[in-house]
C-alpha cells in the first residue's frame, strides 16, 4: 500500500514531465514608463528562429521548446529592444515580464510603429505628435516635404500638395483617422486634402511609401495617414489643456492653437481650435510673394467605452480658408467652408481568434470659391468658381489570428460628387455679359473595396501578403461645353464608365542578425482615373499651358513595384537604413493635345487643349537612404539622401509658336516632369541638461535638376544650400519653448516642385530668413 | 470643472472668423447736357437699367448702397446728343475708385467698373 501511494504520488507530481520532453517560455511585456502592458509587441527566440506577437494584455508564450540556451529579443516601435539569453530545462515553463523604456523621437528617423507594421517588408515612416510640435511649418505639405523621398508643390503661401517619389495627386491615397477622405473643391488643387487638416491638429502621420498597404484604400503610389485622434488612457476623470502660440517673422504669420482633452474610463472627449494668419513673404531676393491667408477651424471629439477593449467616437471638424492667395494659379482661394463628420467603433481582444474589430463611416463637404478678382485682368473680366465637392464612405475591417497566422479582412466605400461652376463677368463690356461654365456637372466616382491581408512571423523570416478588388463606377450629368451664345462648343457623349481592378502585394522580411534585417517588397496595384481626369471641362490645370479635358473612358493606372531594404540597428552605433524602388506604371495617365479643328481652347493665353489620355507605361526608380547616431548620445545626428527618377520611353512634345501649337516631335526617354532632384539633409544637436536643452543645426542641400522633361518644357533648377538652426527649451512638462531661424542665410532659391507665377516663366521662389518662435503650454 | 469651463470658453473665443465689414459704395454721373441712359449694377447682383432725364449740366445722377470687399461695381452710360458728355466714378467709401468721361467724343458710351479692393 505504501508502493502505491508513492507511485500514486509520484505520477502526480512528475508525470507532465515524463511526458513533455520540452519547455515553455511565457510572460508580459510592459512599458516601463506607464506600466501597462503592451499589445503587438514582437517576440522572436533564436535559435530556431520562432516568433510571437503580445495580445491585447501583453502576453506572449512560445511552447515545445527543446532544451537548449536561447537569445530572447522583445522589441516594440519607440522603445529600447529587451535582450536575454535563457536556457530551457525540458518540462519547464520559465516567466519572464520585459519591460521596455522608451526612446527618444529623433527627426528623419525611419521608424516603424506597431508589430504588425514592423514585420512588414516595407517602409513606414512615422511622423509623431513631437515632431509636428517642433516644427514651425504651417500646413502638412510644408512639414512632409523634410522627409526623405517626400515633396511637395508649392503654388502659394501654403497648401503644398505632397508628393511622394515622385507619385502625386490621386497616385497617393491621403486620409484622416479611419479612413476619412475629403475630396478638395480646386480643379487646380489649391486645397488638397491635406489643407483641410489643421497640422497642429496632428497627433501622428504614418507614411507608406509603394503600392504594398492595400487595406486602407486604393493605393498606387503611396498613403498617408493623418491621424487627430486624442488619445483615450483615462481611469478617472481628468481635462488636459496645451495652447500653442507660433511666431514667424518675414511674413508675420501667426498660429494660435488651443486643445481642452479629457474623460475618464467610461467617455472621453476633444475640443480644439486653430486660428493662423499670415502676410506676403519676402523671397531671399528681396522680392514680396503675394501669399497671404487666413485660415481657421475647430472641432470635437466625444467618444465612450461601453466595455473593455470598445470604444466609440464621433467627430466633427469645421475648417475655413479665407483670402488664400495662390501667385502660381490663375484663381485665389477666396473662401474654403469644409464640414468632416466621422463616426467610429472599434473593439479590440474579442476572442482567441477575433483579435480587432473596427467600423467607421464618414462625410466631407467642402464648398469651395475662387476667383480672380485680385489679378490684374479683373479690370476686364472677373472670374468667379464655386464648387462643392461631397465625400462620404466606411470602412470596416476585422483582425483574425490563427496561431501566429494573422489575417485583417474588411470591405471599404468611397463615393464622391462633384458639382461646379466657373462665372465670367466681363466688366468692361456693355450690359455686364455673363458666361456661366460647368467645370464639372454633377459628376461622380463611387468605389467598393474588398482587401485582405495575411501576416505570418517564421522566426527570421516573416512573410506579408495582400490582395485587393476595387468595383469602381462614375458617371456625370453632361460634358458639353456651350460658349457665349449658347452654341455647342464640344461634347463628350459617353460619360459613364465601370472598371474593376485587382492589386496584390507580397514580401518578405529577414532578420540576418539580430542588427541587420532585409526587406523585398512587391507589388502590383491599380487606381481608377479621379475626377479631373475623367470629367474637368477645359480648364488650365496641369503643369503645363494648355486648357484640360477630362476622358471618361480612361483605362486605370497600374503600378507594378518593387522594394528592396537594408536596416542595420545598433545601440552603439545608430541606425543605418538603405531601400532602392524600382516602378512600372502602365497606363499612365497624361495629356494629349486635341486639335482646334475639333475643340478650341476656351482660356486666354493656353496653346491648345489636351484631353486626358493613357499612354503605355512610365518608369521610375530611386533610393533612400538615413542614418542617426543611437538616442542615449548626447551629440546625435542625422544624415538622409533621397533621389528618385522618371522616365517616359516615348513622349509627346508640342512645339509652340507665338502662342499656338505648330507640330509635335517624340522625345525618346524623356524625364518625367515634376521630380525632385538628388537631396540630403544633415541634423546635429546636442542634449543639454537631460534633454531639457537641445539645441540643433540643420544643413539641406539639394542639386540642380537638370533631368527635365521636354515635353512639359521644363527649365533647370538650380542647386542651393540652406541652413537652419534651432533650439528647444522645455522648462517644464508644463512649459516648452522652441525658436529657431530657417533659412539661416536669406538664400533666394526654390524648389523645382514649385510652380511658376502663372502668366511668367519666374519661378516661385521660397521665403527668405525666417525667425520663428513657439510657446507650447500644457496643463 | 472651473478649468475647464474657463478654457472652452476660450477656445469658442479663439475661433473667431474675420469680419467683412460693409463698405458704403457710390455711382455718380455728371456733366450730361441731355438725357442719357444709365446702367448699374446693385446690390443684389442685379443689372439695373434707368432712363436719366436731365435739364441742364447742373444735373447730377447719384446711386448708394452698401457692399463687401471683392464684390463687382459696374456703371455704364449711354447718350444719343453728339454734343452732350458724361463723366461717371464709382466712389467706394467716400473716395474715387474708378473715373472716366466721355465729352463731345464719336463714342457715346462710358463704362466704370472694378472690385472693391480688398
Amino acid at each position: 500500500m505504501r508502493s502505491l501511494i508513492f507511485t500514486v504520488f509520484f505520477l502526480f507530481f512528475h508525470l507532465p514531465l515524463l511526458i513533455s520532453q520540452t519547455g515553455t517560455i511565457t510572460g508580459t511585456v510592459y512599458d516601463a514608463s506607464s506600466k501597462k502592458p503592451l499589445p503587438s509587441a514582437n517576440i522572436t527566440l533564436t535559435p530556431p528562429d520562432i516568433g510571437d506577437v503580445t495580445d491585447s494584455n501583453g502576453v506572449f508564450i512560445l511552447t515545445n521548446l527543446s532544451e537548449g540556451t536561447y537569445h530572447l529579443v522583445v522589441s516594440y516601435v519607440g522603445y529600447t529592444e529587451y535582450h536575454k539569453r535563457m536556457s530551457i530545462i525540458p518540462g519547464d515553463t520559465t516567466r519572464i515580464d520585459p519591460f521596455l523604456a522608451p526612446e527618444t523621437a529623433q527627426l528623419n528617423e525611419i521608424e516603424v510603429t506597431d508589430v504588425q507594421e514592423k514585420l512588414k517588408p516595407y517602409s513606414v515612416e512615422l511622423i509623431s505628435l513631437t515632431m509636428l510640435q517642433e516644427t514651425p511649418a504651417g500646413d502638412i505639405g510644408s512639414f512632409l516635404r523634410e522627409t526623405p523621398n517626400i515633396s511637395a508643390i508649392r503654388k502659394g503661401g501654403t497648401n503644398l500638395d505632397p508628393v511622394i517619389r515622385g507619385f502625386k495627386f490621386s497616385q497617393l491615397n491621403v486620409q484622416l483617422n479611419q479612413g476619412i477622405r475629403i475630396e478638395g473643391g480646386c480643379p487646380n488643387r489649391m486645397d488638397p486634402a491635406t489643407s483641410h487638416v489643421d497640422i497642429t491638429d496632428v497627433r501622428e502621420i504614418r507614411v507608406y511609401k509603394g503600392p504594398y498597404a492595400l487595406r486602407y484604400g486604393p493605393n498606387l503610389g503611396g498613403i498617408l495617414r493623418i491621424s487627430t485622434a486624442p488619445v483615450h488612457e483615462y481611469t478617472r476623470f481628468e481635462t488636459h489643456i496645451t495652447a500653442i502660440q507660433t511666431f514667424e517673422s518675414n511674413w508675420n504669420s501667426t498660429r494660435s492653437h488651443l486643445d481642452v482633452t479629457g474623460g475618464n474610463r467610461y467617455f472621453f472627449f476633444d475640443l480644439s481650435g486653430n486660428f493662423n494668419k499670415a502676410g506676403n513673404y519676402n523671397a531671399g531676393n528681396g522680392g514680396e510673394i503675394s501669399s497671404r491667408f487666413t485660415q481657421y477651424n475647430y472641432s470635437a471629439t466625444v467618444g465612450i467605452t461601453p466595455a473593455k477593449n470598445h470604444t466609440a467616437t464621433v467627430s466633427f471638424i469645421r475648417s475655413f480658408g479665407r483670402n488664400v492667395m495662390f501667385p502660381a494659379l490663375p484663381m485665389d482661394e477666396r473662401s474654403d467652408d469644409t464640414r468632416i463628420l466621422s463616426v467610429d467603433y472599434s473593439a479590440t481582444s474579442l476572442g482567441k481568434r477575433w483579435q480587432s474589430l473596427t467600423v467607421s463611416g464618414y462625410h466631407s463637404r467642402v464648398d469651395h470659391v475662387m476667383d480672380t478678382k485680385e489679378r490684374p485682368s479683373s479690370d476686364t473680366i472677373v472670374a468667379v468658381s464655386k464648387v462643392t465637392a461631397i465625400d462620404y464612405g466606411y470602412r470596416a475591417e476585422a483582425g483574425l489570428r490563427f496561431g501566429r497566422h494573422q489575417v485583417t479582412a474588411g470591405t471599404d466605400y468611397e463615393e464622391i460628387l462633384k458639382d461646379g461652376t466657373r462665372i465670367k463677368s466681363l466688366i468692361l463690356q456693355p450690359n455686364l455679359p455673363v458666361k456661366h461654365e460647368k467645370l464639372w456637372d454633377d459628376a461622380h466616382i463611387r468605389n467598393i473595396g474588398i482587401f485582405a491581408e495575411y501576416q505570418i512571423p517564421l522566426g527570421k523570416v516573416n512573410l506579408t501578403g495582400a490582395v485587393r478588388v476595387d468595383f469602381n463606377d462614375a458617371s456625370c450629368h453632361s460634358m458639353a461645353f456651350y460658349g457665349m451664345n449658347g452654341q455647342l462648343i464640344y461634347s463628350i457623349p459617353d460619360v459613364s464608365s465601370s472598371l474593376t481592378n485587382f492589386s496584390i502585394s507580397g514580401g518578405v522580411r529577414y532578420i540576418v542578425t539580430e542588427k541587420i534585417d532585409l526587406r523585398l517588397s512587391v507589388g502590383r496595384s491599380a487606381r481608377s482615373p479621379d475626377m479631373v481626369e475623367r470629367f474637368i471641362m477645359l480648364l488650365p490645370i496641369g503643369y503645363d499651358d494648355f486648357d484640360y479635358l477630362g476622358n471618361p473612358q480612361l483605362k486605370p493606372e497600374i503600378n507594378n513595384e518593387a522594394d528592396l531594404a537594408f536596416s542595420h540597428n545598433c545601440s552603439c552605433s545608430g541606425s543605418f537604413h538603405a531601400g532602392i524602388f524600382f516602378s512600372l506604371v502602365e497606363n499612365y495617365i497624361t495629356g494629349k493635345e486635341v486639335p482646334p479643328s475639333v475643340v478650341k481652347p476656351q482660356t486666354k493665353g493656353v496653346a491648345g487643349v489636351k484631353q486626358f489620355i493613357n499612354t503605355d507605361y512610365v518608369y521610375l526608380y530611386g533610393f533612400e537612404c538615413a542614418y542617426h547616431t543611437p538616442d542615449d548620445w548626447k551629440l546625435f545626428g542625422t544624415a538622409v539622401i533621397s533621389l528618385t527618377q522618371g522616365i517616359n520611353p516615348e513622349a509627346t512634345r508640342y512645339i509652340i509658336q507665338n502662342g499656338q501649337v505648330t507640330g509635335e516631335e517624340t522625345i525618346k526617354n524623356d524625364p518625367l516632369a515634376e521630380i525632385p532632384p538628388l537631396e540630403g539633409t544633415l541634423t546635429i544637436g546636442y542634449k543639454f541638461l537631460k534633454s531639457k536643452l537641445v539645441p540643433q543645426a540643420t544643413i539641406r542641400l539639394v542639386a540642380a535638376q537638370n533631368q527635365l522633361s521636354q515635353a512639359y518644357n521644363e527649365i533647370t533648377t538650380p542647386g542651393f544650400v540652406t541652413a537652419g538652426l534651432s533650439l528647444k527649451y522645455k522648462y517644464s512638462e508644463l512649459l516648452t519653448l522652441n525658436a529657431g531661424i530657417n533659412n539661416l542665410f536669406n538664400a533666394a532659391y526654390y524648389e523645382h516642385l514649385n510652380r511658376r507665377i502663372v502668366g511668367s516663366e519666374m519661378p516661385l521662389y521660397e521665403p527668405g530668413r525666417v525667425f520663428y518662435a513657439t510657446l507650447i503650454i500644457t496643463l | 470643472m472651473k478649468r475647464f469651463i474657463i478654457l472652452t470658453t476660450l477656445l469658442t473665443s479663439l475661433i473667431s472668423c474675420e469680419k467683412n465689414a460693409d463698405i458704403p459704395v457710390r455711382y455718380h454721373a455728371t456733366g450730361a447736357i441731355s438725357p442719357f441712359t444709365v446702367t448699374y449694377l446693385d446690390e443684389t447682383g442685379s443689372l439695373v437699367t434707368l432712363q436719366i432725364p436731365v435739364a441742364s449740366a447742373e444735373d447730377e445722377w447719384d446711386y448708394s448702397f452698401t457692399s463687401r470687399q471683392g464684390e463687382i461695381v459696374y456703371l455704364s452710360a449711354i447718350y444719343k446728343d453728339i454734343t452732350s458728355g458724361i463723366n461717371l466714378s464709382i466712389l467706394v467709401d467716400g473716395k474715387i475708385y474708378k473715373q472716366a468721361s466721355s465729352n463731345f467724343d464719336t463714342i457715346h458710351y462710358v463704362i466704370v467698373s472694378g472690385t472693391i479692393p480688398f
